[in-house]
């Protein structure tokens, strides 16, 4: 009875949804978030009976019988679609608009990823992560300076006492050739793989890398309408294979039944 | 013995084996590209099975045969991603994938760029019509409808479709693929390619859930003309013979 295995595949698949479905709603107040899709695939088929050219009745091109057994959760891909702008005001406050990515130094001595362009200043005047990691090229500002980002990422700042802008540096964004290879760190972060590709860096203005905007950080790119309609479908789904298995448990019953 | 006996036996294991295909396609509901599967049965009496063959047929498949398991191959709806590597097709051709043992093919456009190539979940290349997978530089991408490649106004390559005579014959290997069979894959100049979309399962979960039903009904009644055969030979055994009635 293969019925109650196949079910079962797709019930744990669904299940498998319903976390990523979980993971994505909890973060759609994340600054800088991508959503995450699933890919489902149908597992291999037993092949019951070959395809024969010709058939009893002379039916030509009979398919055979190939029985397939489920369904599994292949990989987990995720969506760099760009999130909307959400003006903050806060000088510091970036974010990228195309698909680059900022780049920040780690404590174990390598590069990670993110798009979360909230930054800070630590005690020494650097941007830094709101957890504190350097951002890379290292930008030191200036105490009481008014800062300006532009879009190519020059900052310039205009430091207390004087009156011209003093350029202090210029934003390196990183894009990869498949960032959904990218594998996801926490905390905004990301790593590069074998999968992505190595970062290719360049200019914020750059072709396929984006520019950069001051005052604003992206919001998750997380539809909170297309999740729950995901949701609705994770659990109807989950619950059809629920009845296959309750079927199917009916129909070995009645089988049971015969001999009394 | 009567035949009877064997006839329910059959249609049981029938639909035993119907129920196989409902529970894999209600699995494959989110399967992108996945085509649902729907048994053909045949009705067969003992002296065709054995004209056929020329030797008995096994037992339980002499009166009821699953002659076939046929694919649906109408389409499925078209679910927008926004992912500049998912392909959908509008029209009834298939991707072309290489393998090492021969081409796959798929209705299934979830791919990704590794290495400069468009490759699919599975993990195999995406052919162009050169027969070689399309090679992409750094850098966003565009697909045109008619499957040609481009990258900044640079023509990279083009995307192979093709189509089969008798698509529902291919078979299935598994992780959204197929294979062509004895079949011939033609180029398809009429299917459409769409960009940053995936064409959903089209297995209809009301269809498989009426079907579920209906086999478990199925199922019931056979037990019960068991049930009637065996209380007919039964009587038959203690009754005839007896020579006072009752």
């Amino acid at each position: 009875m293969r019925a109650l295995y196949t079910a079962a595949t797709g019930m744990s698949a669904q299940q498998v949804k319903m976390d990523n479905i979980a993971n994505n709603l909890a973060n759609v107040g994340t600054t800088g978030f991508k959503k995450v899709r699933e890919n489902f695939q149908d597992l291999y088929y037993q092949q019951l009976r070959a395809p024969a050219p010709t058939t009893v009745q002379g039916t030509q091109n009979s398919t055979g019988v190939q029985v397939g057994h489920g369904v599994q959760m292949a990989s987990l891909r995720r969506a760099f679609e760009q999130g909307n702008a959400e003006i903050t005001g806060n000088a510091t406050d970036m974010m990228i608009d195309g698909p680059g990515f900022f780049q920040v130094q780690l404590p174990d001595g390598t590069l990670g990823y993110t798009r979360d362009g909230a930054f800070r200043l630590d005690d020494e005047g650097n941007l830094v992560t709101v957890d504190g990691y350097l951002l890379l090229p290292g930008i030191t500002i200036p105490q009481g300076s008014v800062i300006t980002v532009g879009a190519d990422g020059i900052i310039t700042a205009i430091i207390e006492g004087e009156e011209a802008a003093t350029e202090l540096g210029q934003l390196e964004l990183a894009s990869f050739t498949n960032a959904a290879g990218l594998t996801a760190d926490g905390r905004n972060l990301f790593r590069a793989t074998e999968a992505s590709g190595d970062a290719l860096t360049g200019l914020p203005g750059d072709e396929g890398i984006g520019q950069v905007l001051q005052h604003a950080l992206e919001a998750s790119n997380v539809d909170v309408a297309e999740e729950l309609v995901n949701l609705i479908r994770a659990q109807r789904s989950y619950e059809l294979a629920s009845k296959v298995i309750e079927t199917s448990d009916e129909v070995l019953q009645t089988t049971n039944q015969i001999k009394r | 013995m009567s035949h009877g006996i064997y006839t329910s036996l059959a249609a049981g294991v029938r639909s035993f084996e119907s129920l196989d295909l409902v529970a894999n396609n209600l699995a494959n509901q989110d399967t992108p590209g996945y085509r649902a599967q729907r048994a053909v049965f045949r009705v067969t009496s003992p002296e065709e099975a054995q004209g056929a063959t020329g030797a008995p047929a096994r037992l339980a498949e002499r009166y009821l045969t699953m002659e076939e398991v046929g694919n649906d191959m109408r389409r499925g709806g078209l679910e927008q991603t926004g992912d500049p590597a998912h392909l959908a097709l509008d029209g009834d051709g298939f991707l072309v994938l290489g393998g090492e043992d021969g081409a796959r093919y798929t209705r299934d456009g979830s791919l990704t760029v590794r290495e400069g190539v468009l490759v699919h979940q599975s993990g195999a290349p995406l052919l162009g019509v050169s027969g070689e997978p399309v090679r992409l530089e750094a850098g966003p991408f565009v697909i045109s409808g008619d499957g040609v490649i481009s990258q900044g106004g640079d023509e990279r390559g083009r995307v192979q479709v093709v189509q089969f005579a008798e698509p529902a014959a291919l078979v299935r290997e598994g992780a959204n693929l197929f294979s062509a069979g004895t079949q011939q894959a033609a180029a398809d100049r009429e299917t459409r390619v769409i960009q940053g979309a995936l064409e959903s399962s089209n297995v209809e979960p009301l269809r498989e859930l009426v079907e579920m039903i209906r086999l478990n009904r199925f199922h019931e009644a056979y037990r019960k003309t068991l049930e009637s055969i065996d209380e007919a030979s039964r009587q038959l055994n203690t009754r005839v013979g007896r020579l006072t009635a009752n």
